[in-house]
């Protein structure tokens, strides 16, 4: 019996039976792993490790073959997987291409889930792939020069017991398949189908986000894109402006809806979206964009107009009352002249109807206190100036007359006299009086405390309180314009929903199926009551019903062919809210046109309002 | 069955010579590698150039296969023949084969012989065919009954002569030496007979620099000897240890692919053997491509046989199996351009790969 010399030759584990190239055999370096056991002095006769070796050979085989396999499935899938994205992107690319030329809708959804349909059918195609000991061996071969060593050696393995020459053989299979790196057999590579799913993909992504070129549209659809990009234009200025303002007042909800206007413009100047998207897009706007303007700016109990009316009166009977003090006074001075002319202008005052007449009148009042001999130390006008400003709503300018008191009032704190604290704190209680249940009525409050404040003497509580006040106000007038602005941006969006409902889509023929208007086959070509009767002309899944015509003196209406109210579990092809706009307007032409019976144009009105605020009973899809 | 062989549970004969272990059979590789090295320098120390041609003969030797040389005279042909034999301690014969040959003059004759008591008896003469390495000279001089004498040696490696049949010491190889150009008067060899040569072997003209060696060594006043490198049960050892390498199902399915491939009416023939082949090569031509295969996997290192040794015997194998229709012929069409056909035909179909 001779022991077992295993040298440098290489071998197989004697636990593990893992295939050990000479290279890691122990004392051929003295860096050798401890992944091989010294098999010298075991005391194992040399037929038994032979015999172990042989019947260790096919699993050392077999795991190495598994490595190899597992990197052409990978590669499998890969290649699959382009395959798969280049036909189904390129079939797409064209489905898209054509959907899009002929206006035709499709869901968004479906391109990508499509594409990970044919990557998934690609990964599961990979994985049954058959790849059996032999194929892979005689790939391995090839592609790595083995000359056949593997092959021959996944021949072997399945025979059982080998001989002297076989075994030589396995061993020297094992050997070149230890040095052999799957990555090498197999590089990972760019395919032609992997450049063809990339160009597809890329052409895919494309036909979805680029518009459609006018050389393909029809001259209804070109004229439709003009018509959106005269709506993008107007919208543009708006959508800049709310988020101007947005980013002034740090509002965030401001400045998403300003960035989703100012997209849907870009898309509607760009040709990328449709009318049906537009509108969709402008609806959602029009309804996140009033939600914003609630908010910010609720409506007032009391208008703008209300309060400068009052403002208006509250000055012209000061200054008339200021005018009739200083005449006494021209009076007891002995200045006749000057006597008349300050009763003239009380007089003014009192008839004046607006407030630039009497901001003239003050600066007249002015003068003549001056030629008194009176110094005029507060800014005058403050209520005049307030009703200008707050009958044109800019109540940035309001404030900024207010802020010219508070200013006056700080620096003139212990100049003034008792009566002109007495005059100024009357006049704040006016303005207090007049800003209540207004945009900004948070001022009231604070002009009151200033008011009071005044009429104990102390100016200085009162300037403090102004500037409390001008800060509320401030703020406020800062929400109130950012909620005009979103209010604007609301109107230009309904503003262009309406100019392209107005507006006769390229894709005539698809409408509403809710209503359950259909064909007309036999009523004239009169083009007032197709407007009329059908805004649209719809399809619907239901079913084709004739209805006659009513009998009437001049003879029967021609009878007309319907598409009936769709059956449960049909779904028309076009959401309702497309198509409302359109019968809305037709039914309000109808009533103010008197072709409907006044008994029932309630009802009309009625089921039309029901309809657009969303809570109408026809079970239509709602709008997302 | 020779004296040690045994039989297997399914009555296999199993050889004595059968390699049990791995490092016995890296150590039979090694000597194998070793002795055809050894013979190769031999040769080459007579014979200049011809590399392959002394390579596709030893293979030839190593799986006791014969030889048919083709080449216009003077070329080496004969030397290299007898180089072989001399580095190879074998018994060695030459016919020359001329028209008047008759078989008996191959394989021998009974003689009358008287012995010293007076007594009368046919006594066997043996011929020339009763050697080792038989060079067969000119083969095609002589007339077919002849030719069909070397019929029985060559395929039985026995001799019948007067109706008992001798067997013939192993090795037993004929190389056989044809002038491809003299063609008046000769007898082109009938299929049966080319068929039992393992290899047809075309002895090109030498290089110029070749003749000059040629020269150098034919000329001077020193005459280079092959020394005796193996013995003749060396050279069977190793027959039987060549023998033992496997082959697996594929390359043996190329093998049986490319001899069905030079059948013009199989489905894989290709275009040229349609049309200007009439016979294909017979399962000897597969034998004769896994046999030499065995030999080449061995000499490159290799324990296994591969398609591209396949590919290397095939023109040598294969040439002379293959029967010319008249077109052929006609067209003066080159089996070997047939063959070639044939091998890329059989490995495009063959080619086996996964798809990534």
């Amino acid at each position: 019996m001779t022991k077992v010399e295993a040298g440098a030759a290489g071998g197989f584990h004697r636990l593990t039976g893992d295939y050990i190239p000479p290279a890691l055999r122990p004392g051929a370096s003295p860096n050798a792993s401890g992944r091989c056991k010294r098999e010298e002095g075991l005391g194992m006769p040399a037929e038994a490790v032979a015999q172990g070796a042989a019947m260790a050979a096919p699993q050392s085989l077999q795991r190495g073959l598994r490595r190899l396999r597992r990197r052409v499935r990978a590669l499998l899938v890969f290649r699959l997987s382009s395959l798969g994205l280049a036909l189904a992107g390129g079939a797409g690319a064209f489905a898209v291409l054509w959907l899009r030329l002929l206006g035709r809708w499709y869901p968004l959804w479906l391109p990508p889930a499509a594409l990970g349909a044919v990557l998934l059918v690609a990964v599961l195609a990979a994985a049954l792939w058959a790849l059996p000991d032999r194929t892979v061996a005689a790939s391995a071969d090839r592609r790595l020069g083995l000359r056949n060593r593997l092959g021959t050696a996944v021949h072997l393995a399945r025979r059982g017991r080998p001989a002297g020459m076989e075994q030589a053989m396995l061993h020297d299979a094992l050997r070149h398949l230890s040095r052999v790196r799957a990555s090498t057999a197999y590089p990972l590579r760019a395919y032609s189908s992997t450049r063809a799913a990339a160009l597809c993909l890329a052409a895919l992504i494309l036909i979805q986000v680029l518009p459609i070129p006018p050389l393909f549209l029809s001259p209804q659809e070109r004229e439709e894109r003009a018509a959106l990009r005269l709506e993008a234009a107007k919208i543009v200025p708006v959508a800049k402006k709310l988020e101007q303002q947005a980013k002034k007042e740090r509002n965030a909800e401001g400045q998403r809806l300003a960035r989703r206007l100012e997209r849907l413009a870009l898309q509607l100047q760009r040709g990328q979206t449709d009318r049906k998207k537009a509108l969709l897009g402008l609806k959602a706007l029009e309804k996140d964009l009033a939600a914003l303007e609630k908010n910010l700016a609720p409506p007032p109990m009391k208008t703008a107009a209300q309060a400068a009316e009052e403002l208006r009166r509250a000055a012209s009977k000061d200054l008339s009352s200021k005018a009739r003090q200083l005449a006494d006074q021209a009076e007891k001075r002995g200045q006749q002249a000057l006597q008349r002319r300050l009763g003239e202008l009380a007089k003014k005052a009192e008839e004046a109807q607006s407030a630039t007449q009497l901001n003239t009148l003050e600066s007249q009042l002015a003068q003549m206190a001056k030629e008194l001999g009176i110094s005029v130390q507060l800014p005058p006008g403050m209520l005049a100036g307030m009703s200008e400003a707050v009958a044109a709503e800019d109540w940035e300018k309001a404030l900024e007359a207010l802020a010219q008191q508070q200013e006056a009032l700080s620096k003139l704190a212990g100049q003034l006299s008792e009566e002109q604290l007495q005059r100024l704190a009357e006049e704040l209680k006016q303005l207090a009086e007049a800003l209540k249940e207004t945009d900004i009525s948070e001022l009231s409050e604070r002009l009151g405390e200033a008011c009071q404040a005044l009429k104990q003497g102390d100016a200085e509580k009162a300037a403090e309180c102004l500037a409390g006040a001008l800060k509320e106000g401030n703020l406020k007038a800062a929400r109130l314009a950012l909620g005009r602005c979103a209010g604007a941006a609301g109107a230009c969006c309904t503003a262009a929903s309406r100019s392209l409902t107005g507006c006769q889509s390229a894709s005539a023929g698809v409408g509403s199926g809710a209503g359950g208007t259909g064909r007309q086959e036999s009523i004239p070509p009169n083009a007032e009551a197709t407007r009329l009767y059908a805004p649209r002309t719809t399809e619907t899944e239901g079913t084709l019903e004739r209805v006659p015509g009513a009998v009437r003196p001049q003879g029967p209406m021609p009878a007309i062919t319907e598409r009936g109210a769709p059956t449960p579990g049909d779904r028309s092809r076009v959401p309702y809210y497309e198509v409302l706009p359109g019968y809305s307007r037709a039914a309000e032409e109808a009533l103010s046109r008197e072709e409907v019976p006044p008994a029932y144009r309630s009802t009309v009105r009625d089921y039309f309002n029901a309809l657009q605020s969303g809570s109408g009973h026809p079970a239509g899809p709602e709008r997302p | 069955m020779k004296r040690g062989d045994t039989t297997d549970k399914g009555g296999a004969i199993v050889s004595e010579a059968a390699i049990t272990s791995r490092e016995e059979a890296e150590q039979q590789a090694a000597r194998f590698r070793r002795l055809v090295a050894d013979l190769k320098t031999e040769v080459g120390r007579v014979i200049v150039g011809m590399e392959p041609v002394v390579e596709n003969t030893l293979i030839a030797l190593l799986v006791n296969g014969h030889v048919l040389l083709e080449g216009v005279p003077g070329l080496g042909k004969t030397l290299l023949v007898r180089t072989l034999s001399e580095a190879l301690d074998l018994k060695f014969s030459r016919i020359q084969f001329t028209p008047d040959l008759m078989p008996a003059d191959i394989t021998g004759t009974m003689v009358l012989w008287e012995k010293p008591s007076g007594e009368r008896e046919f006594h066997f003469q043996p011929g020339p065919i009763f050697a080792n390495v038989v060079l067969a000279d000119e083969i095609n001089r002589a007339t077919p009954k002849t030719q069909s004498a070397l019929l029985e040696a060559m395929q039985e490696h026995s001799v019948t002569v007067a109706g008992e049949s001798r067997a013939l010491e192993e090795p037993f190889l004929v190389f056989a030496t044809q002038n491809p150009i003299e063609m008046e008067g000769t007898y082109p060899l009938p299929e049966a007979q080319l068929d039992r040569f393992l290899f047809k072997i075309k002895v090109d003209f030498p290089s110029l620099g070749e003749l000059h060696e040629i020269m150098n060594r034919t000329t001077g006043h020193l005459v280079p000897r092959a020394r005796k490198v193996a013995t003749r049960e060396e050279i069977l050892a190793l027959t039987q240890v060549a023998r033992q390498i496997p082959v697996s199902e594929q390359v043996q399915d190329f093998a049986l692919r490319l001899v069905l491939a030079t059948h013009p009416d199989h489905d894989d023939a290709p275009a040229g053997v349609r049309n200007f082949v009439r016979y294909g090569a017979s399962p000897r031509g597969g034998q004769a491509l896994v046999l030499s295969g065995k030999v080449r996997a061995l000499l490159n290192e290799r324990f296994n046989v591969a398609i591209e040794d396949l590919k290397e015997s095939a023109l040598p194998s294969l040439r002379h199996r293959l029967v010319l229709n008249f077109e052929g012929r006609a067209e003066g069409i080159d089996p070997d351009a047939l063959i070639a056909e044939a091998v890329q035909s059989v490995e495009d179909k063959m080619e086996q790969d996964v798809p990534v």
